[in-house]
């Protein structure tokens, strides 16, 4: 069995093409939430040694004088499966790094264990300055954007230009659209979802090169003339493949997602999500740059 | 079996032990083999050496545990200090006794003599031996025998095991102006350390970073805030001659700032604040100490203790004798601790700070001040405090995830491709035995996003395979016989497996060399996991299948 997929390929830019503005659109007008690791801010995870409640929690730092932050920048939700003993606790950073800052975030945990008392080993806190989140924003961006570069490179020694090109485009096509659905779905942008997209990078070029290491192939060896048919023929030829690593690579996300705990959610949400744009555009993307890019004249020499 | 076949499988084979010996130390298997004590502790403190006993009370059952100190790890190894040992020992005992219910307390312990005792209540001598030879303190096995493998285990990272990671900057601006910027960092470093190392933790990291800052990681710790104002008080200790002091810092005024300084001494259950005009220039300043310790005032209450280097002693005296009657501020990171009267000449080089401690407080202070002042203020950038119950949790959730992740993938990967899918799944427990391995070996650190990364690996291993696969279905479905199927899958998968794992590695290496922390260690292991898949999914597959069907010439090959 044969699917045309080349057929419609104006229908999948088309598609693709939107997906990509409202992307965009969406991450210009409302960008990403960041967690701390990247503005900065505090978090205390704690698991109370008796039912606590909201109001109690909040009662604590408003007691306190001197505090940085108004009361209403205090976010406390109770933790899904705490029985009302663990809670999270976020309060933004200072605006900038003082001595002072360090020895109030100790004071805020000892007023809190005076009025609800915890075991140490059942505390999870992380204060992280606004410097150090800018570092991690622009480590960010650095690394995403020497992978992009070095990815090209490397393809375009092994491949051509043409392909590589296809390739990159549609691993760019892949990140804004993930990025825009982490923005849709107002997921917090923390470290392990810088640590997913860099995956998802890997992934889908990795898918991408698979269907183009068969079209490298069948230029060289089929007798076919028809540039578009020998590129349908190569992705109906590792169609097979296509979706049984998908399927594969989802059974592990999948079950990251709901046995992996909180600290691993939002990487798997994004790393399935990911995974599944990323399978589209190695089929729908990467091959009809190609096409694009080469013309539709079979020239066998450029294989 | 070809020659060359022959060569693989014995490299295959080599491969395996390899990384067998290398995780075994990290296993559960290996505490009921060889014991929960390091080799060298076992050595150190032998069981026969351990007396089980009433203790004195007669409510008790208490072990004294005894270094032999003769033992060949003293010899081989005059660094190992036998009161550290011991001590590790102790902690171990009591560590695991509590964590089997028992209520374990190390009673005076003797490290200059090499005893220890650990006490248990409400247990008999008898019993306290039973639950001692259940608990696989000491080696089953030959303790000979655990030499062949190596004597470290998989590191977990803070997220995992529990600790606090922390990360400072020197704040130049405060450096006294004598004082050269050149080494601040690392002399911090260097008292932090100190600092650290009276207080006592075990395998502390604390390293210097761009940009003057300071990364320090502790492991295991059980009271973060207060190892935190541990490293962070400057402990900037001075004397200062008493100008004159008000209720407001405007009542002071006039201040000449070249020779005065005005500080605020902070307000306290009896008192309410109150400020002092100094004179700028300290009379003594913590440099000139020789020692600082915990004492105790006639009331009980605890209070420091200073002895001064014969310099500073002779300045204390000459500025106590020609002040009698002044008041003598002690002043601490900058703020007035108190200022009391001098009386008369002190002279013997030895003060008293008292009053408003804690015994806590008292003793941090007497250790940051033998430590040594830091030349700058610590701003506090990040801090990241995981205790170790919550740490259990992630590991359980992430390693349940990992289970369930691979059970899906190798039932489907049978369910696809039958015997080959089999096969493929052997691969891919061998690569997971791979990155393990390498982790020991080099030394990385497991932390939560590895485990991730690892999972990762399982996926991306079983993507090769299935290249490999779909693409001998295919040469078979063209006529091929198995043989020239197999041979021209792999053929034909190569350069597409290379390509995607390469692309792969290359993402890994730049996350590893600009991410920090948690990045690291996903890149870690997906690094390790890649390579090794490159290893296990062409070489050791297409190994395993040419020894089956070379030799019966199998007509079908389930696939």
């Amino acid at each position: 069995m044969k699917y045309n997929f080349m057929g419609y390929r104006n229908h999948f830019f088309a598609f693709s093409g939107t997906l990509l503005v409202l992307s965009l659109l969406l991450l210009l007008a409302r960008g990403f939430e960041y967690g701390i690791d990247f503005k900065g801010g505090n978090i205390i995870r704690v698991r109370f040694d008796q039912e606590a409640t909201e109001s109690k929690i909040r009662e604590v730092f408003n007691k306190m004088p001197d505090l940085y932050f108004k009361g209403d920048q205090l976010v406390i939700q109770a933790v899904a499966e705490g029985k009302s003993h663990e809670y999270i606790i976020q309060y933004p950073a200072p605006v900038m790094d003082t001595a002072e800052t360090g020895k109030l975030h100790g004071e805020i945990l000892k007023n809190l264990k005076a009025a609800l008392p915890f075991q140490d080993d059942a505390l999870e806190a992380a204060n992280i300055g606004p410097t150090v989140g800018d570092d991690m924003k622009r480590q960010g961006i650095y690394a995403a954007v020497l992978s992009v570069i070095g990815i090209l490179l490397y393809l375009a020694w092994r491949f051509e230009f043409q392909s590589a090109s296809g390739a990159v485009l549609s691993l760019v096509h892949d990140l804004i659209i993930v990025c825009g659905f982490i923005s849709l779905f107002k997921i917090e942008f923390d470290i392990t979802v810088l640590a997913a997209l860099m995956t998802l990078l890997g992934y889908s070029v990795n898918d991408s090169i698979v269907v183009l290491d068969r079209i490298r192939e069948n230029r060289r060896i089929s007798r076919e003339t028809d540039f578009v048919t020998l590129i349908n023929d190569s992705i109906n030829q590792t169609l097979g493949r296509t979706i049984n690593t998908s399927v594969t690579t989802l059974f592990s996300t999948i079950a990251l997602l709901m046995l992996g705990g909180q600290t691993l959610y939002s990487f798997s949400l994004v790393l399935t999500f990911g995974i599944i744009f990323g399978t589209y555009s190695s089929v729908f993307i990467a091959s009809p740059v190609l096409l694009l890019l080469t013309g539709n004249k079979l020239n066998r020499r450029g294989a | 079996m070809k020659s060359q076949h022959r060569f693989s499988l014995s490299v295959m084979l080599l491969i395996l032990l390899f990384t067998l010996i290398y995780t075994f130390p990290s296993t559960n298997m290996w505490v009921k083999c060889f014991g929960i004590l390091t080799i060298d502790e076992q050595l150190a403190v032998p069981f026969r050496s351990l007396e089980f006993k009433e203790a004195p009370e007669g409510k008790a059952a208490q072990v004294d545990l005894r270094i032999d100190s003769a033992s060949s790890v003293f010899a081989a190894n005059p660094n190992v200090k036998q009161e550290d040992v011991l001590n590790s020992v102790a902690d171990t005992v009591r560590r695991v006794l509590m964590e089997a219910g028992h209520t374990a307390a190390v009673v005076n312990p003797d490290y200059s003599s090499g005893k220890a005792t650990i006490r248990v209540t409400d247990k008999t001598a008898a019993e306290l031996k039973t639950i001692f030879d259940s608990l696989n303190f000491y080696a089953m096995l030959p303790t000979a025998a655990a030499s062949i493998f190596p004597r470290s285990k998989i590191t977990l990272g803070l997220d995992l095991k529990g600790g606090i990671d922390l990360v400072y900057q020197v704040d130049m601006q405060s450096l006294e102006s004598t004082d050269s910027p050149k080494d601040a960092v690392d002399r911090s470093v260097e008292i932090i350390r100190n600092r650290i190392d009276m207080y006592g933790i075990a395998e502390p990291s604390i390293k210097a970073q761009e940009n003057n800052r300071i990364r320090i990681q502790l492991p295991g710790v059980k009271d973060p805030e207060r190892v935190k104002s541990l490293i962070q008080s400057t402990a900037m200790l001075k004397f200062h001659l008493v100008k004159d002091q008000a209720v407001t810092a405007t009542q002071l005024e006039p201040v000449d700032p070249t020779n005065e300084l005005v500080l605020i001494e902070p307000a306290s259950k009896n008192s309410t604040a109150r400020w002092y005009k100094l004179k700028r220039i300290p009379e003594v300043t913590g440099r000139d100490l020789k020692f600082a310790k915990v004492a105790f005032d006639d009331m009980g209450v605890p209070t420091v203790h200073l002895e001064f280097n014969p310099e500073g002693a002779a300045k204390f005296a000459n500025s106590t004798g020609q002040h009698v009657g002044e008041q003598l501020a002690i002043v601490l990171d900058n703020k007035v601790h108190s200022a009391p009267v001098i009386q008369s000449r002190i002279t013997g080089g030895s003060a008293q700070i008292t009053g408003r401690f804690t015994l806590e407080e008292a003793q941090n202070l007497a250790i940051v001040l033998r430590a040594g002042a830091l030349p700058a203020n610590l701003i506090l950038l990040e801090s990241r405090v995981v205790g170790p119950t919550l740490g259990a949790e992630s590991i359980r959730a992430g390693v349940r995830a990992g289970i369930f992740g691979a059970l899906l993938v190798v039932a489907y990967m049978i369910l696809f491709y039958r015997f080959c899918g089999f096969l493929a799944d052997l691969a891919v427990v061998f690569n997971t035995l791979i990155v393990f391995a390498f982790m020991v070996f080099f030394g990385g650190t497991l932390t939560l996003p590895g485990i991730a990364g690892l999972i990762l690996t399982v996926g991306m291993a079983v993507d090769a395979n299935v290249i490999i696969f779909e693409r001998i279905r295919e040469e078979l479905r063209s006529g091929k016989t198995v043989r020239a199927s197999i041979e021209a899958g792999f053929d034909r998968a190569l350069a597409c497996i290379i390509d995607s794992n390469v692309t792969t590695i290359l993402t890994v290496a730049i996350l590893y060399s600009f991410g920090s922390g948690p990045i690291r260690g996903f890149a870690t292991t997906l690094g390790f996991g890649l390579i090794a898949n490159i290893y296990t999914a062409i070489i050791c597959v297409k190994l395993a299948l040419d020894l089956i069907y070379s030799r019966n010439k199998a007509a079908t090959l389930s696939i």
